[in-house]
């Protein structure tokens, strides 16, 4: 059977729900004692955005489709005004999403089931992971301290930027770790993908629609009301 | 060399790289770059402690949270900076992180005991630095 249009926009739709939804309830955390120099961030961007992006490619094989989750995670993102600046980490979410597209559109790094079967093993999937992890967690939070003075002040300093970039790959490191782990359990582990175009269509969309309702539903009342 | 041994040794170097270099940074970055038990505000040294006792605590509200700090623009005019309207402040935390901001944020942004932080209400989080160590006039 073969996968349409609608089925794919519906998956964008609620991998982006779940994606925006565990961004704005983990975004918040706030460690402290020995773990206060965790950046949640890195988990977010290393596993959870990482993971769901891998997850969906490996399982819908569409190109530029993790874009459109990304977008549909910023956009959620924003009714959550709390932890961290909003603004920032929508436009990280983005951000994250292009870099993944980016590294994971070109064909020596196809993890989708057209892919490359020698791909596919832990050991190459384990490396890729921790590069792509880095880079879309360093990428979404140099970009966003760029983006973000300019979009709520209307000027960039490039001093300040300076100084932060010893943090951001600093914190990097977390994120390579996150990826490390993520992506071959993402891609390999055989349990979690189900054959999407054999599921009835009114159980599909059911489902969707139940979980993209929870999710925002979830966001907009408890961080609005 | 098969493609996948080349692909796996050349994607190996790369993430050892990362790793070895990222762990690196983040443990440079742990390091204090100044005293924390200091706030140095153009080039005056005052002790956390001493600015809360000389300065007024003040209520209010950001991101929904309440806090309870004193007011930068107090601190900067205590610090003898002149022409305080016509300036700008960088604002640098022990990490290094630090942010540069106007006097009107100043005069809206407040300096909290708990997380030796500058909050500014009406700026995005990015602007609100942990650990302050040091005000400098720009």
């Amino acid at each position: 059977m073969k996968m349409n249009k609608y089925r794919i926009l519906a998956a964008i739709i609620v991998f982006g729900s779940v994606w925006g939804l565990l961004e704005c309830v983990l975004g918040g955390i706030r460690f402290e004692g020995a773990l206060a120099n965790f950046p949640i961030g890195a988990l977010l961007g290393g596993m959870v955005g990482l993971g769901l992006m891998a997850f969906s490619r490996r399982m819908f094989n569409v190109f530029w489709m993790q874009l459109g989750m990304a977008l549909i995670a910023g956009l959620l993102r924003f009714w959550a005004p709390i932890g961290t600046c909003v603004i920032c980490s929508a436009l990280a979410i983005v951000a994250e999403g292009v870099v993944f597209e980016l590294i994971f559109n070109r064909p020596t790094f196809d993890i989708s089931i057209r892919g490359q079967s020698q791909l596919l093993n832990v050991k190459t999937l384990a490396l890729l992971g921790v590069i792509a992890g880095f880079t879309i967690y360093v990428v979404g939070y140099m970009f966003t301290q760029i983006m973000t003075p300019v979009l709520t002040t209307g000027s960039f300093n490039l001093s300040n930027f300076g100084a932060v970039l010893p943090l951001i790959f600093g914190r990097g490191f977390f994120a390579a770790v996150f990826g490390g782990i993520t992506l071959p359990l993402a891609v390999l582990v055989k349990q979690l993908h189900i054959d999407v175009s054999k599921v009835k269509r009114e159980h599909y969309y059911a489902a969707v629609s139940g979980v993209t309702a929870f999710c925002w539903v979830f966001v907009i009342a408890f961080f609005q009301f | 060399m098969t493609d996948i041994t080349r692909l796996n040794k050349m994607l190996a170097i790369v993430a050892v790289l990362i790793l070895i270099s990222s762990c690196s940074v983040f443990a440079y970055s742990l390091l204090p770059k100044g005293d924390v038990s200091k706030i140095i505000v153009n080039d005056i040294e005052f002790d956390w402690n001493e600015v809360f006792e000389d300065h007024e605590l003040v209520p209010f509200v950001a991101n929904d949270v309440e806090y309870e700090g004193v007011l930068l623009a107090g601190i900067i005019e205590d610090a003898g900076v002149v022409d305080p309207e016509s300036r700008q402040y960088k604002v640098t935390g022990s990490d290094g992180y630090q942010k540069d901001v106007s006097w009107a944020d100043m005069e809206n942004g407040y300096l909290v005991l708990d997380g030796h932080m500058t909050v500014f209400p009406e700026l995005t989080k990015s602007y609100w630095v942990r650990d302050v160590i040091g005000i400098g006039v720009v």
